[in-house]
C-alpha cells in the first residue's frame, strides 16, 4: 500500500512538473525531451514497486487520472449551461444516411480485407517462428486497418482512391494467393 | 506551441474522425458502458447470488469425490472437466463441463447452480453484444479497430495537442466546452484507450483470423492455429485411471512455490491418455494463467510455456487480463473502472460536439440523448427487474427502445431529459432495495456492502444533480 501512495505522489509531481514545463515559454526541442523525462521518471518509480507489465499500465493510468483533475480544478468559470437551440423539422434525408453508412461501411470492409492479406503474408514469407508470426501478422492487422480507415474516409478524390485500393487489393491478394499455391 | 501539420491534413483527419464517429459511436457508447460494469463481473457474481459458501482455499483432497459426482450427475463422462478455484476476486469453487455448472462447498459438497443472468448479460453484451458468438464478436472487434482508428484520426485532427493539454475552456460556448473536455480526456487518456482497443479488437477477431488463417496457412483446423501459437497438448498413454490430485498440486507446490492455482481441468477423464492441467498464475505476469501438466499420479509432465515461451503466445496470452483489469489486486479494477466512464464520457463529448455545431436541434438530437440516457436507465432496470423475475435481456431493450422512441416522439426536450434523469435516479435506488427484500436482508460481507454503498451513494448523487437540473430547466 505504500508503495502504491508513494508511486502515486510522484505521478502527482511528474503531471505538475508537466503543468510547469507546459507554462514554460522555451522553445518545444526543449520542451519534448522535458517532458519525455518526467514521464519516464513516473514509469520507473512505479517499476521500482512491481513488473514493468503492470507499471506502464498503473503509471499511464494516474498520470491521466491526475491530469483530469488537474484540469478540473484549474477551470475558474462554472460550466456552461445548455441553452437549448430551436427544435427544427430535419432536413436529414434517409438516402444520405444510407449513403453514409453504405460508404463507411464498404471502406471498413475494404481497407480489412486488403490489412487482412497484408497480415496473412507476414506468416506466410517471414523466417521468424510461426506462432510468433501468426500473433505479429494479427496485430499488424490490426494496426494496418484502422489506418487504412483513416486513409480511405479523408481521401477527397474518389478517382484517385479507387485507383490506388484497387491496385493494393489487387497485389495483396496477389501474393496471399501465390503463397497457398 | 504546434506541432506543424498541414492544415489540409487536419482537414482530412477531422473528416475521417467525424465520419467514423457518428458510425461507430452508438455501439461504442453501448459497448464502453457495458464494459466498465463488466470490469466488475466477479463482484456482481457475488452480489447477485450471494448465498454461496466463500472461502479461499478448495482442498485438492476433495476434487476426486467431486470429479464422480459430477460424472454421475451429469451421466457421462465429458471430454475436459474443470474445477475453478477460489480467487482474491472471486472466492468460490465451481465445477463445469462448459455446459453444466455447479458451485462446490468447502467440503466438496455440490451446492446450487450459478444464476446470475444479468451479469451473464452484462458481459454477453460487451463480449458479442447478445448477438450469435461469431457475428457478435466479428462487430465487436470492428468496433475496437474503428476505436483505434478514431484515436489516429484523432491525432492527426489535433495538431495542438501540447499546447492545449491543460485547457478546458468552460464559460464559453457549449461546443468550445464539450471539445476541450472531449479533447483533454482523449489525449491524457490515449495509451489506456488504445491498450483497450487494440486488446478488444484482438479478442473480437482472435476466432476469426485463426479460422481464416487455418484455411490459408494450414489444413483447415483451427486447433492448428491454436497449437502454432500456445504449444501443442503432450501425448500421454498407458496411465492408471486414478488421478492423485494431491500429489500434484503438491508437486507444483514443490516445483513452483511462486505460483496460484486458478484452476484445473481433466482432459479425457478415465481414458489411458487422460491429461490434468493446473492453470495457475504467475506474481508480476499480465498471462492469464500458466499451464502445468501432470500425468495421473501427479506427476510433472511439463508447463505450456505461457509465462515463458515464445513471446508471440505470451503477448496474445496477455490479452484477457490487460483488457478487464483483472491482475495484481482488486483496486485495479477501480482504476479501469474510472478510466471506462472517461472513455464513455469521451464518446459522448465526441456526438455532442458534432450537435453542437449545428445552430438547431433535429430528431437526431432526440436520438443520442435518448440512446445515452436510455442505456444507464436500461441498465438500472434489468438489475433490479431482474430481482423480481424478469429477464434482464428484454427489459434492456424494451427500456431502451422506449426511452429511444420517447425520446424522438415526446414533446419538449428539457422536459424529457429531466424526466430521464428523474427515471435513472429511480431506477438506481431501486437496486438496493429490491435486492435487499429479495434476500431477507441476508448478512453481507464487505464487498456486498461495498456494492451497497457504491449503488446509493451514485442514486443519492444523481438524485441531487435531478433536483439540480430540474430547478435549472423547468
Amino acid at each position: 500500500m505504500i508503495e502504491t501512495l508513494i508511486a502515486i505522489v510522484v505521478c502527482a509531481f511528474s503531471v505538475f512538473l508537466i503543468l510547469f514545463i507546459w507554462k514554460y515559454q522555451g522553445p518545444i526541442s526543449l520542451k519534448i525531451p522535458m517532458v519525455s523525462i518526467t514521464l519516464s521518471l513516473a514509469i520507473f518509480t512505479w517499476t521500482y514497486f512491481y513488473s514493468w507489465e503492470f507499471s506502464v499500465v498503473y503509471a499511464l493510468c494516474f498520470i491521466a487520472i491526475i491530469s483530469w483533475i488537474v484540469i478540473l480544478l484549474k477551470r475558474k468559470t462554472p460550466l456552461l449551461k445548455d441553452k437549448g437551440r430551436p427544435y427544427l423539422k430535419s432536413n436529414f434525408s434517409i438516402y444520405v444516411f444510407f449513403k453514409i453508412i453504405t460508404l463507411s461501411f464498404l471502406s471498413v470492409l475494404f481497407a480489412g480485407s486488403i490489412s487482412a492479406c497484408i497480415a496473412l503474408s507476414l506468416p506466410m514469407y517471414s523466417d521468424f517462428e510461426l506462432g510468433n508470426s501468426l500473433v505479429s501478422g494479427l496485430f499488424l492487422f490490426l494496426l494496418i486497418w484502422p489506418f487504412s480507415i483513416v486513409w480511405v474516409l479523408s481521401r477527397a478524390n474518389l478517382v484517385k482512391l479507387t485507383v490506388v485500393s484497387s491496385v493494393f487489393a489487387i497485389l495483396s491478394v496477389s501474393s496471399v494467393y501465390l503463397g497457398t499455391v | 506551441m504546434e506541432i506543424k501539420l498541414n492544415t489540409l491534413t487536419v482537414k482530412s483527419g477531422l473528416k475521417a474522425h467525424s465520419l467514423i464517429g457518428l458510425f461507430s459511436a452508438g455501439l461504442l457508447y453501448l459497448i464502453a458502458v457495458s464494459g466498465s460494469l463488466s470490469v466488475f463481473f466477479e463482484e456482481f457474481d457475488r452480489w447477485e447470488q450471494p448465498n454461496v459458501p466463500e472461502y479461499k482455499i478448495f482442498s485438492p483432497e476433495k476434487m476426486k469425490t467431486a470429479v464422480d459426482e459430477y460424472i454421475n450427475r451429469v451421466g457421462e463422462i465429458p471430454k475436459s472437466l474443470y474445477i475453478v478455484l477460489p480467487t482474491e476476486g472471486f472466492p468460490r469453487t465451481h465445477i463445469t463441463d462448459g455446459e453444466t455448472e455447479w458451485y462446490l462447498a468447502e467440503s466438496g459438497e455440490f451446492m446450487q447452480s450459478p444464476d446470475v443472468p444479468w451479469t451473464t448479460f452484462i458481459r454477453e453484451l460487451h463480449g458479442h453484444l447478445t448477438l450469435p458468438h461469431t457475428l457478435g464478436m466479428s462487430i465487436v472487434g470492428i468496433m475496437g479497430v474503428l476505436c483505434l482508428a478514431l484515436i489516429i484520426s484523432g491525432v492527426i485532427a489535433h495538431p495542438s495537442i501540447f499546447k492545449d493539454a491543460f485547457l478546458w475552456r468552460v464559460g464559453k460556448t457549449s461546443r468550445v466546452q464539450q471539445m476541450d473536455l472531449h479533447n483533454r480526456l482523449g489525449v491524457w487518456g490515449l495509451p489506456f484507450h488504445f491498450m483497450i482497443a487494440i486488446s478488444g479488437a484482438f479478442m473480437g477477431f482472435g476466432g476469426i483470423f485463426m479460422a481464416i488463417t487455418s484455411y490459408v496457412i494450414f489444413s483447415g483446423d483451427p486447433q492448428e492455429v491454436v497449437d502454432a501459437i500456445y504449444g501443442k497438448d503432450p501425448v500421454i498413454a498407458h496411465q492408471t485411471l486414478e488421478v492423485n490430485y494431491t500429489q500434484a498440486f503438491a508437486t507444483l507446490k514443490q516445483r513452483q512455490p511462486e505460483v496460484t492455482p486458478i484452476y484445473m481441468v481433466l482432459h479425457n477423464a478415465g481414458k489411458p491418455e487422460q491429461l490434468l492441467e493446473v492453470a495457475a498464475t504467475s506474481p508480476g505476469r499480465l498471462s492469464y494463467s500458466e499451464i502445468y501438466r501432470f500425468n495421473s499420479k501427479g506427476e510433472w509432465v511439463n508447463q505450456q510455456g505461457l509465462i515463458n515461451g515464445p513471446i508471440g503466445g505470451q503477448f496474445a496470452y496477455s490479452m484477457y487480463r490487460l483488457h478487464f483489469g483483472h491482475y495484481h489486486s482488486n483496486w485495479v479494477k477501480l482504476l479501469y473502472g474510472i478510466m471506462g466512464i472517461a472513455f464513455t464520457f469521451l464518446i459522448v463529448s465526441g456526438i455532442n460536439i458534432w450537435l453542437a455545431r449545428r445552430k438547431y436541434q433535429t430528431w437526431v438530437n432526440s436520438l443520442w440523448n435518448g440512446w445515452v440516457m436510455g442505456t444507464l436507465i436500461a441498465f438500472a432496470s434489468s438489475c433490479w427487474m431482474r430481482f423480481i423475475g424478469f429477464n434482464p435481456e428484454t427489459v434492456f431493450f424494451s427500456t431502451l427502445g422506449a426511452t429511444v422512441l420517447t425520446s424522438i416522439l415526446g414533446k419538449g426536450h428539457m422536459k424529457i431529459t429531466n424526466a430521464f434523469y428523474v427515471a435513472l435516479a429511480i431506477n438506481i435506488l431501486l437496486i438496493p432495495i429490491v435486492h435487499a427484500i429479495n434476500f431477507n436482508f441476508l448478512a453481507l460481507d464487505s464487498m456486498q456492502y461495498a456494492i451497497y454503498t457504491a449503488v446509493i451513494l451514485f442514486g443519492i448523487g444523481l438524485t441531487g444533480i435531478t433536483y439540480k437540473r430540474i430547478r435549472t430547466y423547468r
